[in-house]
């Protein structure tokens, strides 16, 4: 019986659809009440992901089902205004000849409520977002901050079924961002409200969401819990999205991947992040293996040096750049990427220049080891 | 400091000049005095009632027709519907006898759809129903060309967001569409409005001129021209009377604020040829 409820939940909202236009073919199932973060490198197919959710655009093949109903396929389409989805965007896009009450009424009104039970529930909704003191301003009268509220305001209003953000924080001054995410996570927490959140920022994803979905490519390479996907980050793109290294390699025995032929880099093996679960060590021996740790867990010199706990690598540097307190400096080691922070007067000492060869230093204990498909 | 070259004032100066002295001068010309009692005469007041009906008629008939036109010339991606677009525009630049000769040969008694017409006892050619439709042929691309920029260059975003809250195709149009374009909308009908008060030669050719019936402003004013002048300047007055209060009007709708239109360099040397 719980195996039912689960295919009950599982069935809120299942994506299999394909746009040949787009080269994307997307495959997500989100359950009730899920906050979902949508990642993934620009253009990768996540705006294509809400805008076939909300019905903007209809697949080329597959099809796309809500409260187990079919709204989108070859043969059905169910136009956007007669789903319960909202959509915000990165600007509000509030409507200019309205006031910021009949803005927010715009839905229920249109959703077949009376005048003044639609005013109503845009002035409750309004409250609970702390805008009732802007009900009767016009759009222009409003700051972005202020804007951007009222259209989540408005997209709440409808109690959509499902909620869909691309980007509802990028447009926004720095300064008021945290009082906007705050406000939606308070809208959105303790709730059964299932949404869909597109961002490029971490912290919207820890904020906000449960379950991160990694696109990429025009599909999703990877969907799971927000923790998981962070400590254990399947490709380069949510590796550097989280800020730490990723270095793929075959498992060589307990604690050690190798890299590329007479490359090893040793670590621990967090189990309980064990994806593939446990496995005999014989046969894990040859498998594909990933290597996560942070660029503060690096340290880089010119000669050789000692000391048994680290690992060292052969790197060349391909790039440098200053950031705040630190100097970021992008390396090449064994074909792959890595990205070490590094203090000026490090730098300076050492004289790293782009095209010089260094030894990276890496401590073992600052390395976690995953088991994992190889992804070039 | 001023981005335009310093003898750009003489053709300035000639420019304003050319186009305010015949004005000046019909002004200097008209019988003031009589003005009011020239204006009650039978041939005026049939001329300013015919006008002023059938260009209301034709107003509205080029918003009912024009609004949903210049949205679907918009909005739509069909490749034909684009095509459309140039064809619109088509009546704006025909010389109006040829308009008017074009509708003759279309709804005339012996034309192609009018000899239909004609055989259910319906004859449109010479009537003031002519008037509203030769008024109506030359005035509809201006709303439409005016109205279809102002949504294309607006987008469609506003409509989309009402779609996701909620609202039908329907409710879209009437509630986000109409209302965010209506500055648009109203000048382009200013601008339709003018032109079919101006309209001369397609009605003269399509819908003759029959005193009440179709001899509107500017054809009255073509016949007393030298019959009685004075009449004739009397009813010019009135003409321009309506068309400074339609500039007007246009101008205060549209005075959104646009992009500024780049200012052109020009170096002034001769390039040799």
């Amino acid at each position: 019986m719980s195996s039912s409820r689960e295919d009950h939940r599982e069935d809120f909202l299942e994506i299999s659809a394909q746009v040949s236009s787009r080269h994307a073919d997307l495959n997500l199932s989100v359950a009730r009440g899920q906050v979902v973060a949508v990642v993934g490198p620009n253009g990768a197919g996540k705006s294509t992901l809400l805008q076939l959710v909300a019905g903007s655009l209809r697949p080329t093949s597959g099809r796309v089902m809500m409260l187990g109903r079919e709204v989108s396929s070859k043969s059905t389409h169910v136009p956007p205004h007669k789903r319960t989805v909202s959509y915000v965007e990165q600007r509000a896009l509030l409507f200019p000849h309205l006031n910021v009450l009949d803005n927010v009424a715009f839905g229920p009104r249109s959703r077949g409520a009376g005048k003044r039970a639609a005013r109503e529930r845009a002035l409750a909704e309004l409250t609970a977002t702390g805008l009732a003191e802007f009900a009767a301003r016009k759009p222009d009268q409003l700051s972005g901050g202020q804007a951007q509220r009222t259209s989540i305001a408005r997209a709440l209003a409808i109690d959509p079924d499902l909620l869909l953000f691309d980007e509802p924080f990028a447009a926004l001054d720095v300064s008021v961002t945290p009082a906007v995410r705050s406000l939606l996570r308070g809208r959105l927490s303790g709730t059964d409200q299932t949404a869909l959140i597109v961002t490029h920022e971490l912290l919207d994803v820890v904020a906000l969401a449960d379950v991160i979905a990694l696109v990429e490519d025009g599909r999703v390479v990877a969907c799971g819990p927000v923790a998981e996907l962070c400590a254990n980050p399947p490709t380069r793109f949510m590796a550097e999205f989280v800020g730490v290294n990723l270095l793929h390699g075959v498992v060589r025995g307990a604690g050690s991947i190798e890299l590329e032929p007479g490359v090893e880099l040793h670590g621990l093996e967090p189990n309980s992040l064990e994806l593939n679960g446990p496995v005999p060590d014989g046969a894990r021996i040859g498998a594909p293996g990933r290597a996560t740790f942070g660029p503060d867990a690096i340290s880089l010199h010119t000669s050789a040096v000692g000391g048994s706990p680290r690992n060292h690598l052969s790197a060349t540097i391909t790039h440098i750049e200053p950031r705040g307190a630190v100097v970021s400096v992008t390396l090449e080691c064994a074909g792959q990427r890595l990205r070490a922070h590094v203090t000026p007067e490090a730098v300076a000492e050492l004289d790293l220049l782009p095209g010089r060869e260094v030894i990276a230093a890496i401590k073992a204990s600052s390395v976690s080891l995953f088991a994992g498909p190889h992804k070039p | 400091m001023n981005h335009f070259p310093r003898w750009a004032w003489a053709p300035f100066a000639v420019g304003i000049a050319f186009l305010a002295v015949p004005i000046a001068a019909m002004f200097a010309r008209v019988p003031w005095s009589q003005l009011p009692a020239l204006l009650a005469s039978d041939r005026s007041r049939d001329a300013l009632r015919l006008s002023l009906v059938t260009c209301f008629s034709t107003t509205v008939l080029v918003l009912v027709l024009g609004v949903p036109l210049a949205l679907v010339i918009a909005r739509s991606s069909l490749r034909w519907v684009r095509w459309l677009r140039t064809l619109v525009t088509v009546p704006m630049v025909l010389p109006p006898v040829v308009a008017g000769l074009a509708l003759l040969v279309a709804l005339g008694r012996r034309g192609l759809l009018g000899s239909h017409l004609h055989a259910w006892g319906i004859d449109i050619g010479f009537t003031t129903t002519a008037v509203v439709i030769a008024q109506t042929f030359v005035a509809l691309p201006y709303l439409v060309v005016s109205l279809e920029g102002a949504l294309r260059s607006a987008g469609a975003r506003y409509e989309a967001v009402a779609a996701n809250l909620g609202a039908s195709p329907s409710r879209v149009f009437w509630h986000v569409t109409v209302p965010i374009a209506a500055p648009a909308i109203a000048s382009g009908t200013a601008l339709s409005f003018a032109r079919a008060l101006g309209e001369f030669g397609a009605t003269l050719t399509f819908a003759g001129s029959l005193q009440g019936t179709t001899r509107t402003l500017p054809l009255e004013i073509y016949l007393l021209r030298e019959s009685d002048s004075d009449l004739a300047l009397a009813l010019s007055v009135v003409l321009i009377a309506v068309a400074i209060i339609i500039v007007a009007i246009s101008t205060k709708l549209s005075s959104r604020p646009t992009s500024r239109t780049p200012s052109i360099a020009s170096d002034g040397g001769l390039n040799h040829v």
